[in-house]
């Protein structure tokens, strides 16, 4: 027979047995090893999970904290810029206002020492010019300037003008003295001053005291001041029209 | 020569009987226990497992997808028995490379023991599934009442074409390389006790196919 009952009661037993054990052995400790296995993954998951939501957290916080930086860096660059621009207009402003100062300094300088020129090439010429003058008289008429001067002087006095004529004869004489002053840029001889004096008690007052003073101011001339008229004869009209001459070619050549 | 290891017999006394069937089971259960509690010792839950809890782990996998697969139901309660059937059976069957080793599977008592196990197992499943009521009201009384006996002769005959196609299976394999062996010694008894290692992996994946399909058919309520 190919069944043996006890062969098959002991092999079912042995069956049961083989399960048991290997419930025991097998399959209990490798499905908890499994399990174990999974929750530990799933765990880790769930750690990867949320350090991931806080990386993206920190991703977030740190691409806007970049975004300000980057915002305030313009400002700061704007800011830096506009302060850069306003020191630049400044220090154009100051650099202007300087140089317009020392343009002035200098224009007044210049001025000055066109001024000074003037005066040294007026007085240039006036030596130059009386000498020449003088010079002239001595070799054409054997004269000397400064009698010619006189003369001259003496023939305008006897020859007014009738503004001068005017004042003479409605402005009243100063009492009790009435001093007339002759200044002149040169020492008027004693002839020549007896001259003055006669043409001047004719023509303006008999009684007037004549007194004669030497002036540097009066260029190479003669000149009489009485109640507020002036009667002269010098070279500084013709000085002054040369000055004037002169001065403009000047500029045009600064120019 | 011996049609199973029922007939090698070691000892003996009344109606108790150790033979070579006997034996060699509790040889292959030794090793599987043996094997199983040298790995599960020093089990790890890390990702770094050794090879051989790694071997367990696919098989203990294995068992469970292919479970999940034919019942559609979680594998965890019918892993135990299953798992054990394919198991032990495979194992039984692999040994045969080893000279002198007889397979406790090419015995009918056993093949009968593991189909008698399978039909108790099915209405114990069955009823924990569904209630006793349920269970016997739909496997046994369907579609009517007057189906009874073919019902009942149907559950047996299942038990019956189990073991004997285990037994018939194993037992022909042995035979085979047997009668081979007297015939043409050299070459061709190596090629039978290959395709044996292969008809027997096969026989033990459709034993526990098999016995999983009829206890999903009597615990799912379709």
């Amino acid at each position: 027979m190919l069944i043996d009952p006890f062969t098959v009661i002991a092999q079912i037993i042995n069956f049961l047995v083989l399960v048991a054990l290997l419930k025991r052995f097998l399959y209990k400790p490798i499905t908890q090893a499994m399990s174990a296995r999974a929750q530990k993954i799933e765990r880790q998951l769930a750690a990867a999970a949320i350090k991931e939501q806080d990386a993206e957290a920190k991703k977030k916080l740190y691409l806007k904290k970049q975004r300000e930086l980057e915002t305030q860096k313009q400002q700061w660059l704007e800011k830096a810029r506009q302060e850069v621009e306003q020191e630049q207009l400044k220090l154009r402003q100051e650099a202007e206002t300087e140089v317009n100062i020392l343009q002035a300094q200098w224009r007044e300088n210049f001025a000055s020492e066109r001024q000074k020129l003037a005066v040294e090439t007026r007085n240039h010429l006036t030596k130059q010019i009386t000498f020449t003058a003088r010079k002239a008289l001595v070799d054409l008429a054997k004269a000397s300037l400064e009698e010619e001067i006189i003369e001259t002087f003496i023939e305008r006095l006897y020859h007014l003008n009738p503004l001068q004529t005017e004042i003479i004869y409605t402005t009243a004489i100063p009492y009790p003295q009435h001093i007339i002053t002759i200044h002149s840029s040169f020492e008027i001889s004693q002839e020549k001053k007896e001259r003055l004096i006669t043409a001047i008690r004719e023509q303006i007052s008999a009684k007037a005291e004549v007194q004669f003073e030497i002036k540097e101011d009066v260029i190479c001339g003669i000149e009489l001041r009485d109640r507020g008229y002036k009667i002269s004869w010098n070279l500084e009209h013709y000085l002054t029209e040369l000055e004037t001459a002169t001065a403009r070619v000047l500029a045009e050549n600064h120019n | 020569m011996n049609l199973t290891p029922d007939q090698i017999i070691f000892w003996q006394r009344g109606i108790i009987i150790i033979n070579a069937t006997l034996v060699f089971t509790w040889l292959v259960m030794a090793l599987l226990v043996l094997a199983s509690w040298l790995v599960t010792r020093k089990l790890s839950a890390s990702t770094k497992i050794s090879p051989g809890q790694n071997l367990l782990e696919v098989l203990v996998q294995g068992i469970g997808n292919q479970i999940e697969e034919v019942s559609q139901q979680k594998p965890e309660p019918y892993i135990p028995f299953i798992g054990t059937l394919f198991i032990f059976i495979a194992v039984s069957n692999l040994l045969t490379i080893i000279p002198g080793y007889q397979p406790p599977t090419g015995s009918l008592s056993t093949t009968a023991a593991l189909a008698i196990c399978v039909f108790f197992a099915i209405p114990i499943y069955g009823i924990k599934k569904q209630g006793i009521a349920s269970y016997f009201k739909k496997y046994y009384l369907q579609p009517t009442p007057f189906m009874l006996p073919f019902n009942i002769i149907g559950r047996f005959s299942n038990t019956i074409s189990l073991s004997v196609r285990l037994f018939g299976n194993v037992m022909s394999g042995t035979m085979i390389v047997a009668i081979l062996l007297s015939i043409a010694p050299l070459f061709f008894p190596i090629i039978m006790q290959a395709m044996g290692l292969l008809t027997g992996l096969i026989q033990a994946y459709i034993f526990a196919i098999l016995a999983m399909v009829f206890i999903a058919a009597a615990t799912t309520n379709q």
